[in-house]
C-alpha cells in the first residue's frame, strides 16, 4: 500500500464534507417565517357572545427590578392592539362596556375581562468558530456583536416580542392563588424587526389570525 | 529485554505487510442523494440531495469484501403558513422540519464479474444510525434524538477507469428499527462514489 498515494487522495475528503456541508438548509430567512399565533381555550368552558370590559392600555410585562427603567409599548401599537381585539370581538357578538367615573358599570358587571399585554426579551448567544452542526440557524440577520476571539465566533443579540390577549370570567371560581379563571389565552410572539409599519401590519395581521383560529368564541 | 521488545515489533510488521499487498484495500468517497419512505415520508416527503459517504474495506478475495461505511444525510422540508390543533391548543405558523442521518456499519460486498472493466455486486450493512430529528416553528424548537440499530441491502457496480480508480453506483435501502422514543425510518440512497483501490 502506498501510503503518499493514500494521503494525496484522502484530503478530497474534507473538500468535500466542506462542499455539500456549504449546502445545509437554513430555515427561515425572513422575519415573518418566525412569527407564531397561538391560542388555548379551558377545557369544558362554554363560550358565548358577552358583555366584556377591557382596560384602555396594554401594559408591558417585565421582571420587577426592570420595571422603572423598561419603556412602555408604543403608544400607537397599544392603540392598534386595543383596536383590533374589540374589532374581532364585536364581530363575534361581543360587547364592550366601560365604568363610569367612579368606577361602576351602571349597566351591570362585564360577563368578561379582556387584558392585553406584551413582553420583549433580548436573546443572546455565542457561536464558536468550529462548526457544531449547524442546530443554530434562523437569525442571521440580528448577528450583534462582533467580538474577537482567538479561535473565531461570534455572539448574537435579537429581540421577540410577544402580544398576550387573556380572557377572564370573573363568575369562574378562581384558585386561592389566582384573581381570576383565565378561559382563553391567545399569544402571538416573533422577532422584533423591521419597520414600524411592518410591524402594526403583523400586529393586525395575527390578532385577526387568533380569533379565526377560535371559531368557538362565537359559541357556535 | 531484547525478547519483549522483539515480539510486538514482529507482530506490528505481520499487520504492516499486509498493507504491501496490491490493491486489496478500497476507499470510495460518495456523493449521496436520499428519498424517504415509510414513517419517515410522513415527517418529511421530500428527497435530498445533500449528503456525503466514506467507506473503507479490504477484499477477502475476488468476490468478497468486508468494510466499514459512515455517512451523512440530511433531509428538510419547508411547510407554507399553516394552522396546527392539538387538543385545547391551536398554532398558527411555518414549520421547518429537519432529520440528519448519520449511519455506521459494516459492509458486505460479493462482487460479480472480479476483474471485468463494469463489476456489479450486491452488498448488506448492520449497525447503528444516528438520527436527530428537529422541527422549528416560529422562534422554538422541538428536538428528538436518538440512536437506532439498523440494516440495508445494496446493488451496484464499480466501473474501472484505471487499475486504482473506478467509478461506483449503487441503490442502498435502509431500515432504521423504532426506539421507545422514536419510530421507525426507512429511506432510500442512489449514490454516486469515487472509488479507490491500493
Amino acid at each position: 500500500m502506498n501510503i503518499q498515494k493514500i494521503l494525496l487522495r484522502w484530503w478530497v475528503l474534507p473538500a468535500f464534507v466542506i462542499a455539500i456541508y456549504g449546502c445545509y438548509p437554513g430555515g427561515g430567512e425572513e422575519i415573518e417565517d418566525f412569527d407564531i399565533v397561538a391560542t388555548i381555550k379551558k377545557e369544558g368552558y362554554s363560550f358565548s357572545p358577552k358583555s366584556y370590559f377591557m382596560p384602555d392600555t396594554v401594559p408591558k410585562n417585565v421582571p420587577e427590578d426592570q420595571q422603572e427603567t423598561s419603556d412602555p409599548v408604543n403608544d400607537e401599537y397599544q392603540r392598534l392592539i386595543l383596536q383590533e381585539v374589540e374589532r374581532n370581538l364585536q364581530t363575534l357578538g361581543y360587547t364592550r362596556i366601560f365604568p363610569d367615573d367612579s368606577g361602576d358599570f351602571p349597566g351591570g358587571e362585564p360577563d368578561l375581562v379582556i387584558v392585553n399585554s406584551a413582553i420583549e426579551i433580548t436573546n443572546t448567544g455565542f457561536i464558536p468558530g468550529y462548526w457544531l452542526g449547524g442546530w443554530y440557524p434562523g437569525y442571521p440577520h440580528y448577528w450583534g456583536n462582533y467580538p474577537w476571539y482567538p479561535w473565531g465566533g461570534f455572539t448574537y443579540n435579537y429581540k421577540s416580542g410577544t402580544i398576550l390577549i387573556d380572557m377572564g370570567d370573573p363568575d369562574q371560581e378562581a384558585p386561592e392563588d389566582r384573581q381570576m379563571v383565565i378561559v382563553w389565552q391567545s399569544g402571538i410572539n416573533g422577532l422584533l424587526g423591521g419597520d414600524e409599519g411592518d410591524i402594526a401590519r403583523r400586529i393586525s395581521t395575527y390578532i385577526d389570525q387568533a380569533f379565526k383560529q377560535s371559531p368557538y368564541l362565537s359559541g357556535t | 529485554m531484547k525478547k519483549k521488545i522483539f515480539f510486538p515489533i514482529f507482530i506490528l510488521s505481520q499487520f504492516l505487510s499486509h498493507f504491501s499487498s496490491a490493491q486489496d484495500y478500497y476507499s470510495i468517497l460518495a456523493w449521496s442523494t436520499v428519498y424517504p419512505t415509510g414513517e419517515l415520508n410522513d415527517f418529511i416527503d421530500k428527497s435530498s440531495f445533500r449528503g456525503f459517504g466514506f467507506e473503507f474495506g479490504k477484499g477477502i478475495n475476488d468476490n468478497f469484501a468486508v468494510g466499514l461505511i459512515a455517512s451523512w444525510n440530511v433531509f428538510y422540508e419547508a411547510s407554507d403558513y399553516d394552522t396546527y390543533v392539538m387538543g385545547n391548543l391551536t398554532i398558527s405558523g411555518k414549520q421547518y422540519r429537519y432529520i440528519n442521518a448519520f449511519p455506521i456499519m459494516i459492509t458486505g460486498h460479493y462482487f460479480i464479474s472480479p476483474g471485468s472493466r463494469i463489476n456489479p455486486y450486491v452488498a448488506g450493512g448492520i449497525g447503528t444510525y444516528r438520527m436527530n430529528k428537529k422541527t422549528d416553528i416560529g422562534l422554538y424548537t422541538s428536538v428528538n434524538n436518538n440512536w437506532h440499530f439498523g440494516f440495508f441491502p445494496e446493488a451496484g457496480l464499480f466501473f474501472n477507469i484505471t487499475d486504482d480508480f473506478a467509478l461506483n453506483l449503487t441503490a442502498r435501502y435502509n431500515y432504521v428499527s423504532k426506539v421507545s422514543q422514536s419510530p421507525s425510518y426507512s429511506y432510500l440512497n442512489l449514490v454516486l462514489g469515487f472509488a479507490f483501490l491500493y
